[in-house]
């Protein structure tokens, strides 16, 4: 069985073809992504560009896996959550595919993709995922059917903090070079920890608004920039690793995935392993590549539905930018 | 779980004399260390203190936090927890007694309950039990609340049933407050353990416990509240209900 499918909830338009195989089952991994020459994603400058270049990147996953159009079975595409005018790229893109092609189309949620590329790529069986991005911070695991959210943000995600104080404070963009954030590179020169800047956890709860108006506030009064990377940092981190070690005792998992883009940072990560120790679970980092937005995690989603039997009429395949996570039923587990 | 025992025996290593009317005896300030759980941030132990059945509380030190932010967090940690199981306890609310605390090394030991925890027993126990242990943990959130105390990880794993009663546990997050809101965080938590982990009971277990905490601070705070609490719900990413920006015009 052979499934493309297509993300374009954001800044990516990933195309990806995949298969059953065990080994070597991404035929296809095609992606472009859009760079703000400022400032953050405008949903219209990049649905735009995403209109612009979504013909190209099909073709050129058809090319690279040496396909022609009528050998997949099934068209999968990402209808949420995400940007609305970003989403609807992707899924006008999927619905003409299916239709010209005469093949079903398969409806995924974005972040139950990046959770089941996660799994396949990291082979872990059942772990407690944190998802770490520049749109999303949340704690899930795996209970009864669905991915429960065990603990989220109540405002803004931890990527937003990194990137907005980075931006703010001209640190950025680019936000991540080298495959370090900007922030973190910052925080190494820090010396002190300053006092006062907030650590939120309201039960299995974080919040970073705070935190982000007190370091924005500390740069301005004109102290070390250094010092407020090097604060916040530990204070957003913290809190994060403080909320997944609380959703592993309570649900007794052994495991712990990192997924999102923020998930690449080295220094999280081996915080992350830290702490995985102290209560001898083990951690799963899915390699950068496959961390942040890409077709293939929607594909192999995409595949896994539609084997137990999900499609979804064209006419109702309409996206959603509003779509948890939780409200998902997993038919596949 | 691997545990830094001798780190915690050297913090506790004292011997101390208890007078009799008749003879001195001399015991060890604790002993019978046995590892309950860990928690997030701490270790729990089941031990003899000064004789007693106690629980000691260690907030352990974190290899993956900066030194000196870990100490500063331990130390006002417990001593937050402290202040707070001592004005809950003058409230007339169960919770553990503190019997020691050594601010240095994060450690809080207080009295022993035995019990069940209500995560573990609130699917087996009989509904109109379960009801009055909801009433019971609603009535304690109210009773918190009123003198500006928030729990601040309210779950059904932090409530003991005992035979002697409901106890709350678990104070490591608590925070004296004034703000509505955070009261509001407390009930939110509370419902999200229920509906994560109990969904099968969910609707008994919300409706008493939102009518013990109406028997103490009255209808209208209680409703006041409940609209808090959803309105902290759709500020989570995604949240359907919440109207989308092009819909707010008109």
């Amino acid at each position: 069985m052979i499934v493309l499918g297509i993300e374009s909830s954001a800044h990516t338009f990933g195309v990806g073809i995949v298969t059953e195989y065990k080994e070597n089952f991404i035929l296809a991994d095609e992606r472009i992504q859009y760079v703000p020459k400022h400032g953050g994603i405008h949903p219209r400058e990049s649905s735009r560009f995403l209109a612009e270049k979504a013909p190209m990147v099909i073709e050129k996953a058809f090319e690279k896996a040496s396909l022609q159009l009528d050998d997949v079975n099934a068209i999968a595409v990402a209808l949420g959550p995400g940007l609305g005018p970003c989403l609807r790229v992707g899924a006008t893109a999927a619905r003409a595919l299916a239709s010209f092609l005469k093949k079903p189309l398969v409806p995924v949620n974005h972040a139950v993709a990046h959770i089941e590329i996660g799994l396949k790529m990291t082979g872990l069986q059942d772990p407690v995922v944190v998802y770490l991005s520049g749109g999303n911070t949340a704690v899930i695991a795996y209970v009864e059917k669905r991915y429960r959210i065990f603990g989220e943000t109540l405002d803004i995600a931890l990527g937003n903090l990194l990137d907005t104080f980075a931006r703010e404070t001209s640190l950025g963009p680019p936000y991540v070079v080298a495959g370090m954030h900007v922030v973190d590179k910052c925080a190494e020169s820090g010396k002190k920890f300053l006092d006062d800047f907030p650590y939120v956890v309201k039960g299995q709860d974080v919040a970073f608004s705070g935190l982000l108006t007190t370091a924005l506030r500390a740069y301005r009064r004109g102290l070390d920039i250094h010092d407020i990377c090097l604060t916040m940092r530990e204070i957003a981190y913290n809190s994060v690793l403080e909320v997944t070690a609380r959703c592993l005792m309570h649900t007794r998992k052994k495991e712990v995935m990192l997924v999102g883009g923020v998930a690449a940072s080295p220094i999280l990560r081996e915080k992350f392993a830290k702490m995985a120790e102290k209560y001898n679970a083990i951690v799963g980092v899915v390699p950068p590549q496959y961390a942040v937005d890409n077709g293939v995690m929607i594909a192999w989603t995409g595949l896994l539905a539609f084997k137990s039997g999900l499609t979804i009429d064209l006419r109702s395949a309409i996206v959603k930018q509003r779509w948890r996570v939780d409200e998902v039923e997993i038919i596949w587990k | 779980m691997e545990v830094d025992l001798p780190q915690l025996k050297k913090w506790l290593d004292e011997d101390v004399v208890i007078l009799f009317a008749d003879r001195n005896e001399k015991i060890p300030l604790i002993s019978d260390l046995k590892l309950l759980s860990m928690g997030a941030e701490a270790y729990i132990f089941k031990a003899r203190f000064m004789g007693v059945e106690a629980v000691v509380k260690w907030r352990f030190p974190k290899n993956y936090i900066p030194e000196e932010l870990d100490e500063k967090m331990r130390r006002s940690r417990t001593k937050l927890e402290t202040k707070i199981l001592w004005k809950a306890l003058s409230l007339g609310i169960k919770v553990p007694t503190p019997l020691f605390i050594d601010l240095d090394a994060g450690i809080l030991i207080m009295s022993f309950i035995e019990g069940e925890s209500l995560r573990d027993v609130a699917e087996k126990i009989d509904k109109d039990v379960l009801c009055q242990v909801m009433k019971t943990v609603g009535s304690y959130a109210a009773t918190l609340h009123l003198n500006g105390i928030t729990h601040g990880d309210l779950t059904t794993s932090n409530v003991i049933v005992a035979k002697d009663g409901v106890y709350l546990i678990d104070f490591g997050l608590a925070s004296f407050t004034k703000r509505c809101e955070d009261m509001a965080i407390d009930l939110h938590i509370f419902f999200r353990s229920i509906e994560s982990t109990h969904y099968r009971i969910e609707d008994v277990a919300k409706k008493c416990f939102i009518d013990g905490y109406k028997q103490v601070v009255g209808d209208s705070k209680t409703e006041t509240l409940i609209r808090a609490v959803d309105s902290i719900r759709l500020r989570g990413r995604y949240i359907a209900a919440r109207k989308l920006r092009t819909e707010w015009v008109g």
